[in-house]
């Protein structure tokens, strides 16, 4: 028997939006499962999780704009980090700000990813992330 | 040639050597006269050689007729004597006489005549004695005694008759000379008079040349003299002037000799460094012991400078007055150089600056708060900027985040719950989605509009014709545009602008241009471009709907729309956006347009 995928950890903070990508991941039938952090705080702390044994995930979300640690902040800690820097950040946000976008790469992003107000828009973009960072993509093996 | 100024005295030296010549020719004249005189002596000598030889012979002829009378003694010694003294007169006319032949002749005959005289009267002496008075008396009868002493009177005569003609012969060829002389010597004393006078005259003629000369030297002199007096008086007034100019400027001027060490200062300078002007210039160390200690090292530097690279220089320093307050001057030192092309002395100027250097401190203190109240503003605006982007980034965050759930439900909704809806149901839900995405349509188009203002630009080299194609080929990938025709006349052309600006026009006239010309009959959006001079023309003409050419600036501003939101779904955003990117490239757009015929849209940008 095969061993459980890995999941993909959301952060967002909104939780409309939150449950739309969820719906929309839904909609998609993902075998993945989803790990949910609701601030940067949350998302950081998924760093020991991890060293404790936690799964950890194929891809991550990640919004910027969070309460009490930002996006950005996030994305740095994760990028900086001698074993977790090369799980795949998709920043999908609603922040068109160039700043924004050269900030994040220059963290080290994987991709920058706008949320469309359209629903069916919305959904085809999680779709398409789905595809291509999990299964199109292939990332080295976790380092021990 | 001889020079003028010497004829006259060359006329003068010869006239003197003329008249030196006569003199000497009036001499040679005398010496004539002289000679007439000798030989008139001469004449009158052998007259009375003659007379005395007559008066002699008479004498002897007397004695001695009375001896052969009386037989005295005493009367044949006479005879004797008076016999000598005849030969010797006789002696002495033939001495005087000898230098002409004629008399020589007569001479001899005279001398013969004597000796038979001289011999006959012995004999008769000598018979009278032996034989007394007959027998002397025969012989005397017989001699001839007496015929013979006429004979030598006449003899003697004719001496004397001859030598008064020769005389007369001298004095004739005398007078013949003297009288040539004389007309020579007329001659010379004329010439010499002559040119005298023409010396005289030349000199005279000098002398008035010279004396114009004179004239004109002295009224050259006087004018130059009064230009002189007038340059004088003009330099005094200027020199009185620079001296007021330097007095109001407070401004000093000295002169230092570097190998004395010694100076010379305008009185100014004595004013302003309050040292008595009969005290003179001081020595240099005077005056850099009263410069701050804090500005000496930088004046030494310069002068070290200005001495040995013949660098000049301008120098502020403070100066210690005698009532020891601190006064700013202000130094231009300028070096003197020699002809070798070393420096010898140091010149310049010194002014009280003190004035000046304290409002300019003022300045600069008024202006140090001022930048400070500038910088402290520009912080508050930078502050209230990152503010207002902190603000535009949360209404893009969190008025989406919103919109997204209303439009997000409201398609799951239509999606999922579409059984429990009416059709008027299924339209609200519709009519809602529409709304949002509209109200997202117009936060994104804000939120560009307020990015194009943020931004930086960033210049490189773009390729224009390239861009439109772009473009153009992403517009015509849209499904929805069916039988739109664009078309592009471009040329090859490559500027430095901003990309993304010169994109975001082009974008969202080519958007404008499809919007309003798609659902016409036989839709067509053409663009052309055009390099002219330094800027480049780009023209995007549609055949749509066209609008009021009275409307031309207005449908630049921002949300101002022109047609009915139904129909044709905008934000008002999109031609602000092109003016705005436009302003920002520093070039200019225009619209023209027609109700019904299409519009027409050129930008000019700078190449």
């Amino acid at each position: 028997m095969n061993p459980p995928p890995a999941p993909i950890l959301l952060v967002e903070d909104n939780p409309l939006d939150l449950d739309l990508t969820l719906r929309a991941f839904r909609r998609r039938r993902l075998a993945n499962p989803i790990a949910i952090a609701r601030d940067g705080e949350e998302a950081i702390g998924y760093l020991q999780r991890w060293d404790q044994g936690e799964p950890q995930p194929l891809l991550i979300l990640l919004d910027l704009h969070l309460p009490r640690r930002s996006g950005l902040e996030v994305l740095a800690a994760l990028k900086s980090h001698p074993r977790y820097d090369r799980i795949p950040v998709v920043v999908l946000t609603t922040s068109r700000d160039d700043s924004d976008v050269e900030r994040a790469y220059d963290l080290g992003a994987n991709s920058y990813i706008l949320k469309p107000v359209d629903f069916s828009q919305f959904q085809e973009v999680v779709e398409r992330i789905e595809a291509y960072w999990c299964v199109c993509n292939l990332i080295p093996p976790a380092k021990p | 040639m001889l020079p003028t100024e010497l004829r006259p005295l060359l006329l003068l030296a010869t006239s003197l050597l003329a008249l030196v010549g006569a003199l000497v020719w009036r001499e040679i004249q005398g010496s004539t006269v002289r000679e007439q005189w000798s030989l008139v002596d001469h004449t009158q000598e052998v007259r009375f050689r003659v007379v005395s030889v007559v008066a002699e012979l008479d004498h002897a002829l007397l004695a001695k007729r009375g001896y052969l009378l009386t037989g005295d003694a005493r009367q044949l010694e006479d005879y004797r004597a008076a016999r000598i003294q005849v030969d010797r007169q006789v002696a002495e006319l033939a001495t005087l006489s000898k230098d002409h032949p004629d008399q020589e002749l007569l001479h001899q005959r005279l001398r013969g005549l004597l000796a038979e005289q001289d011999r006959v009267s012995a004999e008769v002496i000598a018979r009278y004695q032996q034989g007394g008075v007959q027998a002397a008396g025969d012989l005397l009868l017989q001699s001839h005694d007496p015929a013979r002493h006429r004979e030598i009177q006449h003899l003697l005569e004719e001496c004397a008759a001859m030598e008064e003609r020769l005389l007369g012969e001298h004095r004739a060829a005398l007078e013949e000379e003297h009288a040539l002389r004389r007309r020579i010597s007329g001659l010379v004393a004329a010439l010499a008079t002559l040119a005298c006078i023409a010396a005289l005259v030349n000199l005279r003629q000098q002398f008035a040349a010279r004396r114009e000369r004179l004239r004109t030297i002295e009224d050259e002199k006087a004018t130059l003299a009064q230009r002189v007096d007038e340059r004088t008086r003009e330099l005094q007034q200027t020199l009185h002037r620079l001296s007021e100019a330097q007095a109001i400027a407070r401004l000093g001027h000295w002169y230092l000799d570097l190998a004395t060490g010694t100076g010379t200062w305008s009185a100014q300078m004595h004013h302003l460094t309050e040292r008595p002007v009969d005290h003179g210039a001081p020595p240099l160390p005077w005056f850099l012991d009263r410069i701050h200690p804090e500005d000496r090292p930088a004046l030494e530097t310069h002068h070290q400078a200005a001495v040995s690279a013949l660098q000049p220089f301008v120098l502020r320093f403070r100066w210690r007055t005698e009532a020891s307050a601190w006064r700013w001057m202000e130094t231009r030192v300028r070096p003197v150089t020699s002809a070798a092309g070393t420096c010898v002395a140091l010149e310049g100027t010194l002014q009280d600056i003190h004035e000046l250097a304290s409002t300019e401190a003022e300045l600069r203190a008024i202006n140090a708060e001022l930048e400070e109240r500038v910088a402290l503003r520009t912080r508050d605006l930078a502050e209230k900027n990152r503010q207002l982007e902190a603000f535009t980034y949360s209404v893009s965050h969190d008025l989406k985040a919103p919109l997204r759930g209303i439009e997000g439900y409201g398609r799951l909704l239509e999606m999922e719950k579409a059984e429990h809806l009416d059709e008027e149901g299924r339209q609200f839900i519709a009519t809602i989605r529409a709304a949002t995405r509209q109200m997202g349509q117009l936060i994104d188009d804000l939120l560009a509009y307020s990015r194009l203002e943020r931004r930086t630009q960033r210049t490189a080299p773009v390729q224009v014709d390239a861009l439109v194609r772009s473009i153009v080929d992403t517009v015509a990938r849209d499904p929805d545009l069916g039988h739109l025709r664009i078309t592009a006349d471009l040329v090859t052309l490559t500027i430095t602008t901003d990309q993304e600006s010169l994109a975001i026009i082009l974008r969202n006239l080519v958007d404008n241009a499809v919007k309003f010309s798609r659902e016409r009959p036989e839709p067509h959006v053409g663009i052309t471009m055009q390099a002219e001079g330094s800027q480049v023309t780009i023209t995007v003409t549609d055949n749509g709907i066209g609008f009021d050419d009275a409307y031309r600036e207005r449908i630049f501003e921002i949300f101002q729309r022109l047609n009915h939101s139904e129909r044709y779904p905008g934000t008002g955003v999109g031609l602000a956006l092109v003016r705005r990117a436009t302003e920002l490239l520093g070039g200019s757009c225009e619209a023209r347009g027609e109700p019904g015929r299409g519009a027409r849209f050129t930008v000019r940008i700078p190449r």
